[in-house]
């Protein structure tokens, strides 16, 4: 009986997670270059000294968190230095912890010149160098390839960066991820000026999970409430007996 | 539950969303204005590791603890510098740019400001004025006497004075572009400032390299457009009553334990 209310406890503990989750992911369905969180679930078998019956019970833990890294769309912003990764990659910035990575390519200059993401941390150039452009040679244009051409002069190339396993990706807020070790320059890019990648987040796949979350919670309270009454049925008719 | 907390950051960020969209609705048809934009940064994560947690089935050793977010904030709203449509009013003092720059003004301190609305008169004294009568540099006074003012493309003014046969010079509008012109600052009645984010002020004639030209009876209309507004302010709302959906499913399943018959 135990072990019934323990086990749907265990479930009733990862539904709340997988539900803060899916908030995040909710409340960032307009968050530039984001990429949905999902939480996966696996089955802990713990052993229990039974004289008979079952031996083991099956409880349910959330070992693991999951990053969808699939593209979102693109929207046009007009933006000069906004821009997007078609494909795989991501842009990387130096921060004051150390290089990170996003898909989040809204950028604009600093006081030297240097091209900054909106928290002030560079962006980063195929070699890993800051990318500085000179304010007074007119507009930057951008060729697929990441070129950045100033009155036809290159100067600078855009980095874009991978990684084999893109797991070892965590994320760092502000749209930003870390990595435990550094990307590699991407051979072939494919980047667009004047648009920014949108968040993955489908919302109504979102809302129909969240009504799934919603629903195996209750059946884990039922399974309580089941455990209870046998419990309390079990009393009394070990009562009424005795 | 972090849920309620995170949707409320989410309910928060799609009303910033909706204040913007509505302030460029607001200015559909403000001479000059430029659309602007929000943009959105999640928030810290929360990272429960599980150091060395076994997968009971394979024995192999789990890497990654489980991350929560914990929302998202409002990173900028910024301006998207997009021409505007340019519309005809016979009006002389009507100025529109076709392409890069702005018109730089002097506020009544003497300080500079940039702006695209080319909707000037004429001052009592006979300077060009924007309709907030500050004086667009550099300042160029009409004669008293001038019966026909011509502004060329590339932003020559000259005057018809009664009586006389030739045209008189008046003086050359100038205009200004920065490097980052989404990173000015907007102060209201058309005006923007510089900062540390747009670059200093490029001073140039119309018409020459990276300067548009002026177009003279002709205004620059808002680069609003209405459609997209509207749809985008469907969508935020969608997705403010999807966070409030969040607040309620997490309330809901806090009251399934709190109902539980014990």
């Amino acid at each position: 009986m135990e072990n019934a209310i323990t086990a749907a406890l265990s479930k009733q503990i990862v539904l709340a997670r997988a539900l803060d989750v899916a908030a995040n992911n909710i409340a960032n369905q307009t968050t530039a270059g984001f990429k949905a969180e999902h939480a996966s679930f696996r089955e802990y078998v713990s052993v229990i000294e039974s004289a008979g019956g079952d031996p083991t019970v099956s409880l349910v833990y959330d070992a693991d968190s999951y990053t969808d890294f699939t593209p979102g769309g693109v929207q046009e912003t007009h933006a000069p230095l906004d821009f997007s990764i078609d494909g795989e990659g991501f842009f990387a910035v130096l921060t004051e912890a150390g290089v990170r990575y996003t898909r989040d390519g809204h950028f604009g200059l600093n006081a030297y010149g240097e091209l900054v993401n909106r928290d002030g941390a560079a962006v980063l150039d195929r070699s890993g160098a800051p990318i500085l452009l000179d304010p007074e040679a007119g507009p930057v244009l951008l060729s697929p390839e990441g070129e950045l051409q100033q009155n036809g002069t290159p100067v600078g190339e855009l980095g874009v960066f991978n990684f084999d396993d893109p797991r070892e990706l965590r994320r760092a807020g502000g749209n930003l991820f870390a990595a435990e070790n550094e990307g590699y320059a991407s051979p072939r890019a494919h980047l667009r000026q004047g648009f920014i990648e949108i968040s993955n987040v489908s919302p109504i796949a979102a809302m129909t999970g969240m009504i799934d979350i919603m629903r195996a919670y209750e059946n884990a309270a039922q399974v309580i409430e089941t455990a209870n009454d046998l419990a309390r049925e079990a009393v009394r008719t070990l009562t009424q007996e005795a | 539950m972090n849920a309620l907390n995170t949707a409320a950051t989410g309910m928060l960020a799609q009303q910033r969303n909706v204040e913007v969209i509505s302030n460029n609705i607001a200015n559909l048809n403000t001479v000059g204005f430029k659309r602007q934009r929000a943009e959105f940064q999640d928030l810290l994560y929360q990272t429960l590791e599980r150091p060395g947690a076994i997968s009971a089935d394979t024995g192999t050793i789990v890497p990654n603890g489980i991350q929560i977010g914990t929302g998202v904030k409002t990173g900028s709203v910024y301006r998207i510098v997009e021409q505007g449509n340019v519309t005809a009013t016979g009006n002389d003092f009507d100025l529109a740019i076709s392409g890069r720059g702005l018109f730089r003004v002097l506020q009544a301190d003497g300080a500079e400001a940039y702006t695209r609305a080319g909707n000037f008169a004429i001052s009592a004294d006979g300077l060009i004025v924007t309709e907030d009568g500050y004086e667009v540099a550099p300042g160029i006074t009409v004669p008293e006497d001038a019966v026909d003012i011509s502004i060329s493309e590339s932003g020559v003014v000259e005057a018809r004075i009664a009586g006389e046969q030739n045209l008189r010079e008046l003086g050359q509008l100038e205009l200004v572009t920065f490097f980052n012109e989404s990173g000015l600052e907007a102060i209201g009645d058309n005006l923007l400032l510089e900062t540390a984010a747009s670059g200093e002020p490029i001073i140039g004639n119309p018409g020459d390299t990276g300067f548009g030209t002026i177009l003279q009876g002709f205004i620059e209309t808002s680069n609003v457009d209405p459609v997209q507004e509207i749809t985008a302010l469907i969508a935020a709302q969608r997705a403010y009553e999807m966070n409030a959906r969040v607040i309620e499913t997490a309330d809901e399943m806090l009251a399934v334990n709190a109902n539980l018959q014990g």
